[in-house]
Parts: structure tokens; C-alpha cells; sequence
């Protein structure tokens, strides 16, 4: 096994261990007050109604559609739409730029796929027997590049914007910029190594499949070699990230902007209120009532 | 220092002021008042004032905090704001919020899309400090750098700041340039709230550091849970009170009506913000006559803050919050009614609603609900003949973010105006995508010093502008119009926003409740119930 292959293994795991830890951490943690936001996908109402328009909305059913939180959720997903309505000149280079990394991603699945197919024997190549490897070839041949060059220009555009752009650039940190640039160069190695090495990926793939049967991979091709060390890399990197607002995008819409839950007697937002009133209160200032339960401070005046 | 060249690391600066406004910088408004603001002296400090007080944000005082006298001092609100960051971000102390703050603090792309949606940082002529991430931004740095493991090194990369009391003062002022009308999370593409953050900031100065503004604080939800209510209206003065507005009643309308008062056993216990009954009495009047028209088994309460639905506590204070939750719930359980219902109250809507449902155990909750969808019912039911000629003047509505962005109920205010004013139009955005009147979160009642002035130039903006835009071409003073505001704090707010424009005078507008208008339109009631006169 070579070191690259190891970095890669490492790379994956703490990318792996990294993301679930962030989604254990807001799975984990515990009940908070409502705070939604109108309008809320899964009642229905477009305009931001909600179920306090009705009398007695206690004693009547509560609607909550699944299809009507994908009608929201799918265009919001696929092509940014709130980027879209609010920040178009922005919307112009993010869009590309989240768009060509979907297409990454799915191109980084078929060549796994690729490559699982292949430890079973199956080569997958232009000329393979089956209908099935010649489409998963022809189709990762083609996605990769599109995948790369698009997200290269969305994420060229958006290093200009917050360059050139007077209020994202004020208001920029130094990771914005390493984020993306660290991207850029992964993704003109992606390019490079295409165009001038990899064109119909059947190093990467074969790459992928040393890793699968932990073989040595022996090609000593420089240029392939640096794209992978900067894709290992940015795998260990990314989950320390904000980047990973695509996992967090679910918390803050499904269980902040969207729920609407109410506190029912005898249901399971009232056992977790209750656990949570016996939280003893630390806060200093004079009117708490420092060392006391949540649930003991309701008669004092705080005076 | 330059205003629009302010970062986010100047925040710690030690110098005079951060930002000095200038009015030629604000949004403009439309005619009579598009030159309104040239040539205004902007209400300064005093000597006084600026000696005694730390007004070097921007030269206004909303919290009106005092300098630090010494070297101790200065560590010592450090030392005090750290120690509540830390309460903030733990899961036993701060499980109220804890995780939709987390999710704001740590996944920011900093894209400025919410920059646009604010009323506070759009009216006045983008302020860098007014920008909805600077104050997200400084909490953001402080965690990074001070907090989070490895933050001395790393808080070059994630953005770096110096945390002394320059920070904390001027945050503490800055958290109360925001009315939390959370109209940036609603366009955020990843759902941050930064008014969210806001809130937990003050939360954090008043939990922790006893900071708030006394409005809020000691004559807010200290005195509610005290004397009864935040107005410091007694039992006692609610019992004199609704004596004169029977009689005001009878006065107005002929009709003879017992207001029903701690009636045990009653369906409903109604709750109004009890800035109605000393401002605008003509409000829970007009309740009165529409639920005695319609039969509604109905009550008031003279019970320790069972007549004053407001709960300050829902911005700025989580012990605040559940204290004045439980005492609204308690006194409908004491009075055996069936459901809780708050009057023309925003906030109300959003604290008793809402926000309480989670603060306190099923079995210290009752029902609680909005008055405007059995409005709507009734309005619609035939109980009551009315006749919308008698509204035929230009009507807009202001939405309270309150009701509409924040609880959900868009719908019933319309149908009802739809129904009784044949001259209504829509002001633009409306509904859940509405501007704050910019008395929001507690900005209506809060007087301190020179801070009303910024409130009506900066905070209010964008509302006068809607306003006067959804009229535009009625703009003669001589055509009487109403702007429909469905919140007693909205109405504080538009009333000091037009007396600071001389809006009546100038362009004939007036405001009030949605209940006023309804009665206006009642065919049994002989004189207009809508006084047009500025009071």
C-alpha cells in the first residue's frame, strides 16, 4: 500500500467522522423554544399562513405535507432559488459553482461505482461487453469535465465577487478566500489531470479500485499524484468548515424555520420541555434566580 | 472615521464615535417629504449625557449603558460578557435556543443577501454597523477566537478581533439597532438568523450582566409581574378605566354594554395590551361592542398581568419570558376559561403563541389564540349588518412582523378589510414579507434620551416610505386615509413616527386598530366610530 493511498483512507475517515460528529452535535442536542418562520413549507400556504388562522386550531387537524415541503425544497436545493429572489448577482457565480459540484459529486458516484464493478472483473472501457459499463464510461467521461469546468467558473466568479465587490469584500475573513481558492486548485488539478493525463478516467478509476482492494496503486504520474494529495487534503478539511451547510441547511429549515410543533399534553414535546425545566439556571444577573430549576422560578417577580 | 469604511474589527477601536449619521445619507422619501431631512439638526447628546454615558457607537443612547470609571471596571465587563458567551453556547444553560443559535454562529457564507432585506441597515444609507452580519459577526470572531479550542491562531483565519470593553459597550448598544423583525433570516439561503443572534446577545447582557433598557426591564416585565402591568396601571385603575370606556361607549355609539370582567367560567378571557386602554381606549372599546354583538361569552381580567398581554421578555430575556408566560396561562386556568385571546397585540401573538409553548409544561398551558380569525368568523358570520360605504376612504394595512412573518396569520386581517373597506389596498411588501413599523422589539416604548429621533429618521423609514407610496396620488391632507395597525406597539410607533413627520398635516393620514374600522362599519352604530383628528 502506497502513502497516498494511506493519506486517502485517513482523509476519507476524518471527513467521514468529522461530518457525522457535526450532525450528531444538532441531532443531539436538546429541544428549544419556537422560533419559526413564515411561510412554513408543510402547511401549504404560500402567502405564510399558518394554523393560527384558524379558531380553535387545537381541535382541528394540522396540516403537514411532505409534497409541499419538496416543492420548496427541491427548487431551493437544485438551483438556490432564495439566492435567486434576493441576490441575483450573486445567484449569477454560486449557482454554477454549487450546480458543478453537484455534478462532481455524481460523477465521483459513478466512478466508485465504476471501480466496484471493475474488482469484480467487469472492465468498465468503450469496448466493454456489457451495455451497462459502456453507458457508466461514456457518462462519467462526459460529467466529470462539465462538472469541473462548471464549478471552476462559478468558483472564479465568486472570488472575484468578493474581491471586486465592495460589501462582500469588507465583509470577508481570510477563510473565505482559502476556502475558495482551495477549491479553484483542486479543480484545475482535476482539470489538468484530465485534459493532459486522465481524459477518460481510467487511471482515477483504477485508483479507486486500489483503494477498494487495498492493492498497491503504482502509477507514478506527478500531476495525478498532486490532485489527489489536494482532494485528500480538502476531505479533511471541509468538515471544520461552514461549507457544510449543505447538512446544516436541513436543521435550520426543518427543525427551526419549519417547526411548528405544538406543546400537546402528554406528547413528546412536552416530555422533553419537562426534562429541560430541570436544568439548573446559572445565569448572574440579580432578577435570576441563580441555582434554582427552570421549573421552580415561575412565582417570584424577579425583582 | 469614515461610515462605510467600518469594519467589523473597529468595533474595538478606541476613538469618539464609531459612525456619525447624516441624514442626506438616508433613503429618500416620497413627496411632501422628500427634503425633509435636509438641513435637520439631529437631537445631540448634552455634555452631560456623553460624559455620563457611552454613546460612541453612533452618537444615540438606546440602552444608555455608563462608562466603566476605572481599569477594574473596564476587566470586569469583560471578564462578565465572557463568562455569559460561555452560558450561551451550553446546552444546560442556554437549552432555550441553544441550537437554532449554533446553527447561525457556525454556518454563515457571509453572501450579504440578508443585507438588502433590512429596513434598519437599508434606510439608513447602508451603515456598515447597521448591516444585519456586523453584530452576528462580532459574536462569530469572539466565539472563534476566545472560546472555541486553538482560537488565538485560528481566529486569524475565521476573522480575527480584540475583545475589550469597547467591544462590549458598543455591542450592547448595537444589539438595540435591530427589531428583531427577522425579515434577513426569511430571504437567507441557508437559514441563518441573524436577528436570532440579536436576541441571544441580549439576552446574554441581561441574564448575564444585568444590562437592558429600563423600559424592557425594570418597567417592563418586572413591573408587569409586580404591579400587573409594564403601563403601571393598577387593578384597581383597569376596574375605573373600563367603567369610563362603558360610558364612552354609550356616549359614542347609544348602546348600553356591561364590559364582563373576571367572569369565571366565561369561553374566552380576553387579553389586550394594556397600552390600549391609557392610549387608545377606543380599541378595547370597540371589542366590546363587536362581542357583544355577536354574543361572544367573553372576559376580561383585573388579575395581576391577566389585563396586560404583553411579554418583553420574548426579546430580550428568557427568565422574563417564562415568568410572564406562566402568569397570562395562570390566570386563565384561575378563571376556568375555555381558550386565552390576545387583542391587537404583535408580540403578544408571537410570546403567548408561540414562543411560551415551549418555556412551560403542558399542564400550566391553556389554549391560546389570536382574536383576528374569530374577528374574521364573525365579520363573515351575519351577526353583525354592517355597511362598508361608511369606510369609503383609502385604507392600507400594516402588517405587525409579529403576527405575520413570525406567527402566521396573514390572512384573516384581509378578508375582513376586504369585506368592510371598499377603498383597501395592499402597501408593498405586505404579509409575511412586510417592513417592520420599526417599533419593533421594543424600540416603541423605548424613550432613552436621543434614541426616539433615530427610531422615527432610520428605524421607521421604510415604513413611512410604504406607507406614503400605497397612497401616492391621495397624498392632499384634505383626503382623509387609514392605515389598519393591528398592534398597540406598532400604533406607539406610528404615531411618534407621523407627529415626528407631521404626517397628518401634511398628507391627511391617520391610524388605528382593525377592530375601530370594523365598528366604524356597523349600520346600528349613528355617528362614524373613527374620529378623524390627530390626538
Amino acid at each position: 500500500m502506497t502513502s497516498l493511498q494511506l493519506l486517502m483512507y485517513f482523509s476519507v475517515i476524518i471527513c467521514g467522522i468529522g461530518i457525522v460528529r457535526k450532525v450528531l452535535k444538532y441531532v443531539r442536542m436538546p429541544i428549544h423554544l419556537r422560533w419559526e418562520l413564515y411561510p412554513v413549507a408543510h402547511e401549504g400556504k404560500d402567502y405564510g399562513g399558518s394554523y393560527y388562522e384558524e379558531v380553535e386550531w387545537w381541535a382541528k387537524s394540522r396540516k403537514r405535507s411532505v409534497i409541499d415541503e419538496l416543492k420548496f425544497m427541491i427548487p431551493e436545493i437544485l438551483f438556490i432559488r432564495a439566492l435567486y429572489n434576493h441576490n441575483r448577482k450573486l445567484w449569477i457565480a454560486s449557482f454554477p459553482f454549487h450546480g458543478g459540484l453537484y455534478v462532481t459529486i455524481c460523477f465521483l458516484f459513478l466512478l466508485v461505482i465504476g471501480a466496484v464493478i471493475q474488482t469484480f472483473g467487469v472492465p468498465v472501457l468503450p469496448n466493454s461487453s456489457s451495455w451497462f459499463t459502456r453507458l457508466l464510461y461514456s457518462v462519467t467521461m462526459i460529467i466529470g469535465p462539465v462538472g469541473f469546468i462548471t464549478s471552476l467558473l462559478g468558483c472564479i466568479m465568486l472570488l472575484f465577487l468578493r474581491f471586486a465587490d465592495r460589501d462582500l469584500k469588507i465583509n470577508s475573513t481570510l477563510q473565505d478566500y482559502f476556502n475558495l481558492f482551495f477549491i479553484t486548485a483542486l479543480l484545475i488539478c482535476a482539470l489538468a489531470t484530465w485534459f493532459f493525463i486522465d481524459s477518460s478516467f481510467t487511471l482515477t478509476r483504477e485508483y479507486i479500485q486500489s483503494l477498494i482492494t487495498m492493492k498497491p496503486f503504482l502509477s507514478r504520474n506527478a500531476m495525478l499524484k498532486l490532485e489527489l494529495i489536494i482532494f485528500a487534503l480538502f476531505l479533511i478539511y471541509f468538515p471544520f468548515t461552514h461549507m457544510t451547510h449543505m447538512f446544516a441547511k436541513y436543521f435550520t429549515y426543518h427543525k427551526v424555520r419549519w417547526e411548528d410543533e405544538p406543546n400537546i399534553e402528554g406528547g413528546k414535546i412536552d416530555a422533553h420541555v419537562k426534562s429541560a425545566l430541570q436544568h439548573t439556571i446559572k445565569w448572574n444577573a440579580s432578577h435570576v434566580p441563580t441555582g434554582k430549576k427552570w421549573s421552580e422560578i415561575f412565582k417570584e417577580n424577579g425583582e | 472615521m469614515n461610515n462605510k469604511k467600518v469594519t467589523v474589527k473597529d468595533i474595538s477601536k478606541n476613538c469618539e464615535q464609531l459612525i456619525k449619521l447624516d441624514p442626506s445619507d438616508y433613503v429618500k422619501l416620497p413627496p411632501p417629504f422628500d427634503n425633509r431631512d435636509e438641513g435637520v439638526v439631529v437631537q445631540q447628546l448634552t455634555e452631560a449625557q456623553r460624559e455620563k454615558f457611552d454613546a460612541s457607537l453612533d452618537g444615540y443612547l438606546a440602552l444608555a449603558q455608563s462608562r466603566p470609571q476605572n481599569k477594574k471596571e473596564e476587566e470586569a465587563l469583560v471578564t462578565t460578557f465572557i463568562s455569559g458567551l460561555k452560558k450561551l453556547m451550553s446546552e444546560t444553560d442556554n437549552w432555550t435556543f441553544l441550537e437554532p443559535l449554533m446553527l447561525s454562529i457556525e454556518f454563515c457564507a457571509r453572501c450579504q443577501t440578508c443585507a438588502e432585506a433590512c429596513p434598519i441597515f437599508t434606510a439608513s444609507g447602508r451603515q456598515e454597523i447597521y448591516r444585519p452580519t456586523y453584530r452576528a459577526e462580532v459574536l462569530r470572531r469572539i466565539y472563534n477566537k476566545y472560546i472555541k479550542p486553538g482560537g488565538k491562531i485560528l481566529g486569524k483565519l475565521t476573522g480575527d478581533i480584540e475583545l475589550n470593553w469597547n467591544t462590549v459597550v458598543r455591542l450592547a448598544e448595537l444589539v438595540y439597532r435591530c427589531t428583531l423583525c427577522r425579515r434577513c433570516a426569511s430571504v437567507c439561503p441557508i437559514g441563518v438568523d441573524n436577528g436570532l443572534i440579536t436576541r441571544e446577545l441580549r439576552k446574554l447582557f441581561s441574564q448575564e450582566m444585568g444590562l437592558a433598557p429600563k423600559e424592557l426591564h425594570e418597567l417592563g416585565t418586572v413591573q408587569q409581574l409586580r404591579m400587573g402591568s409594564s403601563t403601571g396601571m393598577t387593578p384597581v385603575a383597569l376596574k375605573d378605566i373600563i367603567e369610563f370606556m362603558e360610558e364612552e361607549i354609550e356616549e359614542k355609539t347609544g348602546k348600553k354594554i356591561k364590559i364582563p370582567i373576571d367572569k369565571e367560567g366565561a369561553d374566552i378571557l380576553l387579553i389586550h395590551n394594556a397600552g390600549e386602554y391609557l392610549s387608545w381606549p377606543e380599541n378595547p372599546e370597540a371589542f366590546a361592542i363587536i362581542f357583544d354583538a355577536a354574543g361572544i361569552n367573553y372576559t376580561l381580567s383585573s388579575e395581576l398581568a391577566g389585563y396586560d398581554a404583553v411579554n418583553y421578555g420574548v426579546w430580550y430575556d428568557d427568565v422574563q419570558l417564562a415568568r410572564v408566560a406562566y402568569k397570562h396561562n395562570d390566570v386563565g386556568k384561575k378563571l376556568k376559561v375555555k381558550k386565552i385571546l390576545v387583542g391587537e397585540c404583535g408580540h403578544s401573538h408571537k410570546a403567548l403563541l408561540v414562543v411560551s409553548d415551549r418555556v412551560l409544561s403542558s399542564e400550566n398551558l391553556i389554549p391560546r389564540e389570536s382574536t383576528l380569525p374569530l374577528l374574521e368568523t364573525i365579520v363573515k358570520s351575519g351577526k353583525i349588518n354592517f355597511e362598508p360605504k361608511r369606510n369609503n376612504f383609502p385604507v392600507t394595512l400594516h402588517d405587525p412582523c409579529n403576527m405575520v412573518r413570525l406567527t402566521g396569520i396573514v390572512r384573516p386581517q384581509r378578508e375582513i378589510l376586504r369585506i368592510i373597506a371598499p377603498k383597501f389596498r395592499e402597501m408593498e411588501p405586505h404579509g409575511a414579507e412586510n417592513y417592520c413599523c420599526g417599533g419593533g422589539s421594543g424600540f416603541a416604548i423605548m424613550q432613552s434620551m436621543n434614541f426616539p429621533d433615530w427610531r422615527s429618521s432610520i428605524a421607521g423609514r421604510m415604513k413611512l416610505k410604504q406607507i406614503l407610496d400605497a397612497f401616492k396620488g391621495e397624498i392632499d391632507p384634505s383626503i382623509h386615509k387609514y392605515v389598519c395597525t393591528p398592534c398597540s406597539n406598532c400604533k406607539g410607533q406610528i404615531r411618534d413616527l407621523f407627529n415626528y413627520y407631521n404626517v397628518w398635516e401634511k398628507a391627511g393620514i391617520l391610524y388605528g386598530g382593525l377592530v375601530d374600522i370594523i365598528v366604524n362599519a356597523m349600520d346600528d352604530i349613528k355617528e362614524p366610530f373613527i374620529k378623524w383628528e390627530w390626538m
